[in-house]
């Protein structure tokens, strides 16, 4: 169990936030510089907060309030992963797993390494230097050097950012089935929903340094709790009633050229289409309507051959309509934060 | 086709000056008069005392200077940037004014001198005031490299290596050293060719006592005005010398750059 409580003042804002993680994968999701970072290295011990208590397993790891009450990094049984993996360039695959275990005897050392190399499926590299080694191997081994030492509590920092799209989604199946088994408190910090999703037993939504929403991807997805949570996890938002807004996905939007008079229609411009495989994803909006996201079957966008700056009409079944409880000010963090402390 | 012609003359022009003065060294004389000429007790002082201090200003400079450069490079606080140009203040002030200033410090006169002299120990005209005045010229050539080389070790490294398990203190000796020794030893080959070379601040401040203070160059300056022939040899000697050194560092640049540019084809 890892529970934590940190501020600290960074340049824009104040990264204020508190977590309580068992032997989960807790992702942190947020736009660059929203302070996910900073978080991780307040937690492996190579930033001070200025406020904060940290514990593991009721271990107390910092406590600014008592004076020499930090643990240093080394000490800290910390698995760290940094979005670079930092291999060390001057030594080979197996010396970077060896690294942080060479206080261990010969023997040991030797067995604990050749069981990372199999976890991470990377053997015939083991006398490989990390220059040779493309994104998606580097990572593995990043992840062998840290789990060797076998850590009370995982961080990474952005594991695939690193990869083309081709190995990512690969690399991000492997890593799941990797933190499943492990079972400490890990924090995955990501500015992607999708490796959220995937990798998280539970999402935590960060904006300007406070959690603005917590949950599994699912819920988050599905009842996004302000305009900012909604357009991470691509679904609409829609002010409905005064004290509830609409919550939908955008495959449920349809797109026309005439009214269909429904009871939820906007007149929207396309402001951009992108295609996806089958379908097409159109960003609509303009000065009448809402901003929104429709996925348009790629058939029916032949058949229709929407142009860009277009005027169309956007509608969504009432049935497929979640409705929000709004806060009264959806963009204040606050609100949400009374439910996480 | 004027252009071209006009910059192949600049280029001509500036060359020949670089080089001539270096050369003429070698031409005037066959090796074996080189040598002959070289072969001299005056000469043989002076090449000894030369490497001995030289040397052993080099460890001093490595020593000292190692742990400055670290700290340099990772380190950020108010005034950092007058610190840098400080340190490099000696490559650019005259040496004879360096001299000066050693001898305000350190003469027997001098602000700390007194010290000094209450231990009996007299600093200048000794073989020590040569190794201060070297240490002093060539010192920061290595530290300037050799903060150069810590700040372009990727500061994530030694971040990971402490969560790793790994003290600051052996951090330290398993990452930052090995991947900053190019850089270190590039430092140390410029800082020995600058403390070979020494002569302003040598003579101001150790004087040009054979067998005690005469270094290789202020024994040039000596022959000069007794035999020619002897002041050309052992300026050949020196030149050589550095030259070498200098071929060494960008052989180390060159190896350092192509394992850097290996480094980057994994990303």
């Amino acid at each position: 169990m890892l529970t934590f409580a940190v501020k600290k003042r960074l340049r824009d804002f104040t990264l204020d936030l508190s977590l309580e993680i068992g032997t989960e994968t807790h992702v942190l999701i947020g736009h660059s510089g929203c302070g996910k970072s900073t978080t991780l290295r307040i937690l492996a011990g190579l930033m001070d907060p200025d406020q904060g208590r940290i514990e593991l397993d009721g271990r107390v790891l910092l406590d600014t309030k008592e004076r020499g009450r930090a643990v240093s990094p080394e000490d800290r049984d910390v698995g760290y992963l940094v979005q670079s993996y930092a291999l060390f360039p001057h030594l080979s695959v197996t010396d970077n797993i060896a690294y942080g275990i060479s206080r261990l005897d010969k023997g040991e050392r030797k067995k604990r390494v050749e069981e990372a190399l199999d976890l991470v499926g990377v053997r015939p590299l083991a006398n490989a230097r990390p220059g040779s080694l493309s994104g998606g191997e580097q990572q593995r081994v990043a992840l062998a050097r840290a789990l060797v030492r076998r850590p009370r509590f995982f961080l990474l920092d952005e594991p695939l950012s690193a990869l083309d799209i081709s190995t990512r989604v690969r690399v991000r199946g492997e890593l799941k089935t990797i933190l499943q088994g492990l079972s400490i408190p890990t924090i995955v910090v990501t500015h992607d929903y999708e490796d959220a999703r995937v990798l998280g037993d539970s999402i935590a939504v960060m904006d300007s340094g406070k959690i603005v929403q917590t949950g599994t991807a699912e819920e988050v997805a599905q009842r996004p709790a302000s305009a900012f949570v909604a357009a991470f996890t691509d679904t609409n938002l829609v002010g409905g009633g005064d004290d509830e807004k609409m919550a939908f996905d955008p495959w449920r939007v349809s797109v026309s050229r005439e009214p269909t008079g429904g009871e939820c229609e906007w007149r929207v411009g396309i402001q951009d289409m992108a295609r996806l495989g089958a379908f097409v994803r159109m960003h609509l909006g303009g000065d009448e309507g809402p901003s929104l996201l429709a996925d348009v079957p790629a058939e029916k966008m032949d058949r229709e051959s929407y142009s860009l700056g277009e005027a169309v009409y956007a509608s969504v079944a009432p049935k497929d309509v979640r409705f929000v409880a709004s806060s009264s000010m959806p963009n204040e963090p606050d609100h949400d934060e009374k439910e996480d402390s | 086709m004027l252009g071209r012609l006009a910059l192949a003359l600049v280029i001509a022009i500036i060359l020949s000056f670089l080089f001539l003065p270096l050369f003429s060294v070698f031409i005037t004389m066959g090796p074996v008069e080189l040598f002959t000429n070289l072969n001299t007790p005056i000469a043989y002082q002076a090449l000894f005392l030369s490497l001995k201090t030289s040397f052993t200003s080099l460890v001093l400079i490595v020593a000292f200077g190692t742990p400055l450069a670290y700290w340099m490079s990772t380190s950020s606080f108010w005034g950092k940037r007058i610190l840098e140009v400080g340190v490099q203040m000696p490559i650019v002030a005259p040496p004879a004014v360096a001299g000066v200033g050693l001898l305000l410090v350190f003469g027997n006169l001098g602000l700390l001198g007194g010290v000094f002299s209450a231990f009996g120990i007299g600093i200048t005209f000794t073989a020590i005031a040569v190794v201060m005045a070297q240490t002093f010229i060539s010192g920061p050539f290595y530290i300037v490299t050799a903060r150069q080389a810590f700040e372009s070790v990727d500061r994530e490294l030694p971040a990971v290596s402490r969560t790793l398990g790994v003290t600051p203190w052996r951090t330290f000796w398993r990452i930052m050293v090995p991947l900053a020794l190019p850089g270190m030893l590039a430092g140390a080959a410029l800082s020995l060719a600058r403390a070979l070379g020494e002569f302003g601040a040598t003579i101001v401040f150790a004087g040009n006592l054979p067998g005690k203070t005469q270094t290789f160059p202020l024994a040039i300056y000596t022959a000069l005005q007794s035999d020619l022939d002897v002041a050309v040899a052992m300026s050949a000697l020196l030149l050589l010398t550095a030259f070498i050194l200098l071929f060494l560092v960008s052989l180390v640049n060159r190896r350092a750059a192509s394992s850097a540019l290996d480094q980057r084809k994994g990303d």
